[in-house]
């Protein structure tokens, strides 16, 4: 989720600076556990009913410069109500393989 | 004797899972598991297919999980997990219509564990549902 290692939540109101933050926590975990990016091999996003349908696509700039793009990882997005943190506008949780 | 690959499990102490098609517990024992991203009532050519109706968006659907896990070189009965993803504005009362579909793709005799959830929207408007599978498929 959107929060920095001291709790804090970033980027609120701020679609992007969420999207950003979170997937430098995937980051930060994956090579936490000896892994890098590319490594994953299934992304789920859980979006915020509240993020506009206008939004959704400025997850792609993103997302592209964390992930292999000539390999991209199996993926499912759906949105939903709301997550465990008001403020909070998309999860995204990861699965790796790691060598 | 060695251990099937796959076990589908349903303890007794928990709810029998009668029509509703799932095991409470699938077990891998061994083979290549497989992500299968959501899939969405799109066809190949990107054309999004069943427009306001959900029988013919889940037949899409589950047409796609068997493209996708036949890619793989593995069937539908080796899917263990799906999750399924419907559409609040979907009526309570067209659910059911899912499970005869389900069954004709499905290995009815050990089907895999599921969770089912109802969400605000997918990624585009009029999509009533999307399923994602994990598979284990043997060497």
């Amino acid at each position: 989720v959107s929060s920095d290692a001291s709790g804090g939540l970033v980027g609120a109101g701020n679609f992007e600076a969420q999207v950003e933050q979170v997937f430098k926590n995937v980051k930060l975990a994956l090579e936490a556990a000896g892994a890098t990016m590319a490594d994953i091999v299934k992304l789920n996003s859980y979006l915020v009913a509240e993020v506009s349908q206008d939004d959704l696509p400025k997850m792609r700039a993103i997302r592209d410069r964390y992930l292999n793009r000539e390999k991209p990882p199996a993926s499912t997005l759906v949105v939903v109500s709301r997550l465990a943190r008001p403020g909070w506008l998309i999860e995204i949780e990861a699965v790796a393989a790691i060598d | 004797m060695s251990k099937p690959s796959k076990e589908f499990i349903s303890p007794k102490a928990l709810i029998p899972p009668g029509p509703a098609g799932y095991s409470h517990v699938a077990k891998v024992n061994s083979g290549a598991i497989v992500y299968i991203s959501g899939q969405v009532p799109s066809d190949a050519s990107g054309t999004f297919i069943g427009e306001g109706n959900f029988e013919a968006q889940v037949e899409q659907i589950f047409g796609n999980l068997k493209i996708a896990v036949e890619a793989a070189g593995g069937t539908m009965a080796d899917i263990v997990k799906l999750n399924y993803y419907l559409v609040a504005d979907v009526d309570q009362a067209e659910v059911p219509k899912l499970r005869p579909i389900r069954d004709r793709y499905i290995n009815v005799a050990k089907p895999p564990a599921s969770t089912f959830v109802v969400v605000s929207r997918l990624m585009r408007p009029g999509w009533l549902i999307e399923i994602e599978a994990v598979a284990a498929i043997d060497a």
